[in-house]
């Protein structure tokens, strides 16, 4: 066991703080009240990202041929902290960042490389994940949008749903079926969101603006070259995908910080002597801190290249107590907080946190995963 | 970051295992609830393995998964403080050791069998010897013996100052938090394993999904309390560590002890099956250090 960071890693954070406290402009935090899909963020993360990518600070974990710089997983996480820790500046661009370019980096052609990688590398291009669908949220494998093959097109027909930053987003990572049922028979397609019979329509949500979207795909035309891997195959490339996807979170970060400026409200109201306030904020920052070890654990067996395995879900589940904690002791002690610009993280943070449980597999998916996996326990 | 069990660590917890075998050969039950294994005591103490923390390659992280593991077992015996503080504090003292944390004549555990007592105030910290003239045995409702002090002013008389008593309380609080992780755990492997056999409307009981969801639950929190016991224990850790592991483990322990008591139904209610000797240990330490509403403040107050 060794809980200490190392001098290199230290260094590592320095520096994104150091960027951090160069960079980030004055109003940035009224920028992501506005939430992680709206435009004002998206617009954002577009100018903050190409920094990001200027300092060596975007995708430092990739390969350097591809614009990064050989860093481990440990600096890797630790970009992700340091980003959470400032309400998580870079938008949507996470995803490009985390799963998507590194998706298309293991299991990409030549030319897909050529066409995604620089783009995403530099920091300006939006993704969005076309996974859900109205009939497929926590079964992914009953998707049924169809990919047919016409010559060498492919013919997509069906819809997503749920699909954050679908609105302003250049390109799509798409599931789609060519046939087969349940897991056989799904492919991945890098689609431009520009595609004639592509249709977005925003749904009105409690989780800010710009985030959910329903998009609808009619008849659309795309060459046989945008699929990723293997036809049909695809669902080996998904749990590679997700796996990354699941562990970038470490929105610890992000509860500790709003917890932090909760209490110096508190402090300068005067209820920080109330005796039930301490508690329950003592209580909320435990249970950040118990999420914050699950997820060491999982990223330290990644650093050392072991396979992904049911700790990942043991944190998940930490990790949505942990943003309910937070997000409730704000409600019950600062719902005053909530509106105005006293607190602008308290906002992004509780639409976060009421959407943990959900996005990215459900909190109750993640526990049917340890009872399996973790616990042993006899499958029904 | 190593955020597992060293090769050192392991060989170590292979001489924990063989010792815990021993004891568990040796485990009668369906008598009183308290209990204590005296020859466990002696067994830990010949093999060296309560001393780890004084040891520069293993440390106080190493005492905190000797505390889980040993803790994890249905055998009883004093190893928090002997494990984590007295290396560190007051290695000349005789052992089993007992923690006073509050009034000094309050119902404590491991006094009847204890041969030194640790005192905590927010005076200070000190220890004195005892013999079994100066307890009275108290009955207990816990799966500790409990006792307490005849004349305690007599005992604090002779007590012995140790040298740093911020460090002694939160090596105090570290072993609180890392025993309560211990004994959840035990009694979560216990109710996995009774879910597993136990058979109703002709399926195993640990098929059913809620049954399932909620262990998943209990692991995920014992995991995370746990891993934050063996941090506390880290050469770079400071005192809200500590306090974050005891006040995590407290606040969790309420709502596992009520899920793995109710997943054992009726056999989870009697000294035939070993249930209570986690349970009923879960019990008294979270009240320990005021419990965990003092723990969650104290936290607070040294995040803040
Ligand atoms: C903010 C947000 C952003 C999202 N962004 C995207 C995106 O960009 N792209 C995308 O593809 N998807 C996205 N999603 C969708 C997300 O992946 C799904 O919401 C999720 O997989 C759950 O699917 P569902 O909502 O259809 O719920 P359902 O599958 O209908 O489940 C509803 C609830 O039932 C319970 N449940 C389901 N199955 C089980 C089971 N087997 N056992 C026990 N309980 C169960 C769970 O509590 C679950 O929350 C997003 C969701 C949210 C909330």
């Amino acid at each position: 066991m060794n809980f200490e960071w190392s001098a290199r890693e230290q260094a590592f954070r320095d520096e994104i703080r150091s960027f951090l406290a160069r960079e980030l402009p004055p109003d940035w935090e009224k920028i992501a009240r506005h939430g992680p899909g709206s435009k004002q963020q998206t617009e954002f993360s577009r100018v903050f990202c190409t920094k990001l990518a200027e300092a060596g600070l975007l995708v430092p974990h990739w390969p350097k041929e591809h614009g990064g710089r050989g860093s481990s997983v440990w600096e890797h996480f630790i970009l992700g902290e340091e980003m959470w820790a400032v309400g998580e500046p870079r938008g949507p661009q996470y995803m490009n960042v985390n799963w998507i370019g590194p998706t298309i980096l293991r299991f990409g052609t030549a030319e897909q490389k050529a066409r995604y990688i620089p783009e995403i590398a530099a920091g300006n291009a939006v993704w969005c994940q076309g996974f859900s669908e109205p009939s497929a949220g926590s079964d992914l494998a009953s998707l049924r949008t169809r990919a047919d093959r016409d010559g060498d097109h492919f013919v997509i027909n069906g819809s997503k749903v749920w699909t954050s930053y679908a609105g302003l987003a250049q390109h799509c990572f798409l599931l789609a079926r060519t046939g087969g049922s349940r897991k056989d028979g799904i492919c991945i397609f890098l689609i431009p969101m520009q595609t004639p019979g592509i249709t977005v329509r925003p749904i009105p949500a409690l989780v800010g603006n710009g985030d959910l979207h329903e998009v609808f795909f009619q008849d659309v035309r795309v060459p046989v070259s945008s699929m990723l891997g293997e036809e049909g195959k695809a669902w080996s490339l998904i749990t590679y995908a997700l796996a990354n996807e699941r562990i970038g979170l470490p929105r610890y970060q992000l509860s500790t910080r709003v917890l932090g400026e909760m209490v110096e409200q508190l402090k300068a109201n005067g209820s920080w002597n109330d005796d039930i306030v301490r508690f329950r904020a003592g209580q909320a920052l435990a249970a950040s801190e118990a999420a914050r070890m699950l997820v060491y654990r999982v990223v330290d067996q990644r650093s050392r290249g072991l396979p992904p395995n049911a700790e990942s879900s043991l944190a998940r589940v930490a990790i949505v107590e942990a943003d309910h904690a937070v997000a409730n002791f704000a409600l019950d002690f600062l719902p005053e907080a909530f509106s105005g610009d006293v607190l602008p993280l308290l906002k992004p943070h509780h639409e976060r946190a009421i959407a943990a449980g959900i996005a990215s597999g459900a909190a109750e998916i993640q526990l049917g995963i340890v009872a399996s996996d973790y616990l042993n326990l006899p499958r029904s | 970051m190593f955020l597992d069990i060293s090769d050192d660590q392991d060989a170590l917890l292979t001489t924990v295992s063989a010792v815990l075998a021993r004891a568990k050969s040796r485990l009668v039950l369906g008598s009183g609830k308290a209990s204590f294994d005296l020859e466990l005591d002696a067994d830990l103490d010949k093999n060296g393995v309560l001393d780890a923390a004084s040891y520069p390659e293993f440390g106080v992280s190493t005492a905190a998964l000797i505390v889980h593991e040993v803790c994890r077992s249905a055998s009883i015996t004093e190893v928090g403080a002997s494990a984590v503080i007295r290396p560190l504090i007051c290695s000349d003292a005789p052992r089993p050791l007992a923690v006073l944390t509050g009034d000094p004549g309050q119902a404590v555990r491991f006094l009847p069998v204890a041969r030194a007592v640790l005192v905590l105030s927010e005076a200070g910290a000190s220890w004195f010897p005892v013999s079994p003239d100066d307890i009275e045995v108290v009955d207990s409702y816990f799966a500790y013996p409990m006792g307490r002090i005849h004349d305690p002013e007599r005992c604090l008389a002779r007590s012995r100052s140790v040298a740093d008593p911020m460090l002694a309380r939160r090596l105090a609080q570290l072993a609180v938090a890392a025993e309560i992780s211990g004994v959840l755990q035990g009694g979560l492997d216990a109710v996995v394993e009774h879910v597993t056999d136990r058979r109703q409307f002709g399926r195993p009981l640990g098929t059913f999904q809620s049954i399932q969801h909620r262990l998943a639950a209990c692991a995920s929190k014992i995991a995370a309390a746990k891993w934050l016991a063996f941090k506390a224990g880290s050469g770079s850790a400071t005192h809200a560590d500590a306090v974050t592991a005891l006040a995590y483990a407290q606040t969790v322990v309420d709502p596992i002890v009520y899920d793995l008591h109710q997943f054992l139904g009726a056999m989870g209610l009697t000294l035939e099956h070993p249930l209570y000797r986690w349970t009923y240990r879960a019990k008294l330490l979270k009240s320990e250090f005021g419990g965990a509403s003092r723990s969650n403040r104290e936290l607070a107050d040294l995040a803040w």
